[in-house]
């Protein structure tokens, strides 16, 4: 079978076709755009709050209403990488990592739409449905136990935080694996962020200025995420085959691997755990062979973020890069927590397929299942933890 | 009595090898078909692009139940 598989994937790598300079050019281009956006998004806001920018996002101090921020804004972008890059502009504009954590939380569940709306494509084939349904939702009910089990951790301890400040620590301030002395990217897009700060703060007022780089970076970065998304799936669409032929037969551990590296190539999560909807829907793989593929699509999509954190200047610099790092950690130890246990591994697998089953008999369960998850809960939540007082 | 024994014996490692040589065939068979699903990606990729196409069949799936719930005459269709 090992020869056959190699076969396959020499067929397949010979397949690829001679990858054109141009769209590589092109993606190096919406690269720099998206660095220069997050870039923009954090002078924006020092722009327009200055000190006070804690205070400004004071309303988001209920991590509450940071996880529902990131579990919306995510689910209507469709794009995890897009929230988190803002986040971390947002971060370097000011925003405390404390509030940000509940946030990048939320991102996480906020992404699991996407996967979900590719599976309600299925509906008319009642057994096909039943297993794209499933394999669609083990990974909203994965991300939902990982913030049941470590938001509560970190508001008790902060122990996101505190890996954070270790890890960013540990980057920034040893002399043995600075990123400091490696860092080319700040060089690079310091020229154009100061033409962008000149141009709008020095032409127009303070807060008109702050409030246009804001929105504009927030534009810029969906576009460019947008784009390299598009540009990536035609490039990468070999690699991605080679990389999913390796992984059959090899067990969970390489799932895993498949799902991360193959969200690296794609930079969407999304798109990974779209793609193995399908695949799970005409039977060919399993939910179990199809549950760790979709987790490492959760460790794989942290890239974006720590992407954009090497853009960050200034004193918020470190802060930005202990939220990507944090985005990371929190995505890792889900991953070892709740797949290392087999309790724990086990409960999005029974869920997915109870509801499943449930969906495939009457198919007002999916739509219940999606407001709740994306709309009511958040919104319920947001009221109950105000009339408590979080 | 050791005669049916050692039978016995032989037939259940007769069958357990027979099980496990059904076992690496299924494997094998279901990895070739796995290497050929993954072959199509690209027509994957269209599916994920198109994921907001397909809605109309959910919805009218849907509805068509929900009215069903109300109008008891009609018989919910399962497929």
């Amino acid at each position: 079978m090992g020869s056959q598989a190699s076969v396959l994937a020499e067929a397949s790598v010979a397949d690829v076709k001679p990858a054109s300079i141009k769209e590589w050019f092109f993606i190096i281009g919406l690269i720099y755009i998206l660095l220069v956006a997050v870039a923009m998004i954090g002078g924006g806001f020092k722009a327009v709050a200055g000190e006070n920018a804690k205070a400004l996002f004071g309303f988001a101090q209920n991590p509450i209403t940071g996880l529902v921020i990131g579990t919306v804004a995510t689910a209507l972008i469709q794009s995890s990488s897009t929230v988190t890059s803002i986040i971390v502009g947002l971060v370097a504009g000011g925003l405390p990592v404390v509030i940000a954590i509940p946030m990048v939380m939320g991102a996480n569940i906020g992404t699991t739409i996407t996967n979900t709306i590719v599976s309600l494509g299925h509906v008319k084939q009642g057994e096909e449905f039943r297993r794209a349904f499933a394999a669609a939702t083990i990974h909203d009910f994965f991300n939902l136990l990982s913030v049941i089990i470590f938001l509560p951790l970190e508001i008790s301890f902060g122990l996101l935080d505190k890996i954070g400040n270790f890890f960013g620590g540990l980057m920034l301030g040893s002399e043995a694996i600075s990123l400091q002395n490696l860092n080319f990217i700040k060089p690079l897009v310091k020229p154009a962020l100061h033409f962008i700060n000149d141009s709008l703060l020095g032409a127009l007022p303070h807060l008109l200025g702050g409030l246009i780089m804001i929105a504009l970076g927030v534009a810029l970065i969906i576009a460019a995420i947008t784009m390299i998304g598009k540009v990536l799936k035609v490039l990468m669409v070999g690699k991605a085959k080679e990389v999913l032929h390796w992984a059959v037969g090899r067990g969970p551990l390489s799932g895993l691997a498949s799902g991360t590296f193959m969200t690296v190539l794609v930079q969407s999560s999304s798109t990974t755990t779209s793609l193995i909807v399908p695949l799970a829907g005409n039977g060919v793989f399993n939910l179990r062979q199809v549950y760790p593929f979709t987790l490492g699509a959760n460790i794989g999509t942290c890239i974006t973020a720590l992407l954009a954190a090497t853009a960050i200047t200034g004193p918020n610099a470190l802060f930005a890069l202990q939220i990507a790092l944090i985005h990371l950690s929190y995505n890792v130890l889900g991953v070892i927590v709740i797949y290392g246990i087999p309790f724990l591994r086990n409960l999005p697998l029974v869920a997915a397929r109870t509801l499943a089953d449930a969906t495939v008999k009457n198919k007002l369960y999916a739509l219940v299942y999606i407001l709740t998850v994306f709309f009511i809960a958040p919104a319920t939540l947001i009221a109950g933890s105000s009339l408590l007082g979080l | 009595m050791n005669k049916r024994r050692q039978e016995l014996e032989q037939r259940i490692t007769q069958l357990e090898r027979s099980l496990e040589q059904l076992k690496t065939q299924l494997k094998k068979e279901t990895e070739t078909d796995q290497h050929q699903a993954i072959d199509q990606l690209e027509n994957y990729f269209n599916e994920v692009d198109d994921r907001f196409a397909h809605l109309s069949d959910f919805w009218g799936s849907m509805l068509e139940e929900f009215h069903s719930i109300f109008n008891s005459d009609t018989p919910i269709e399962h497929k």
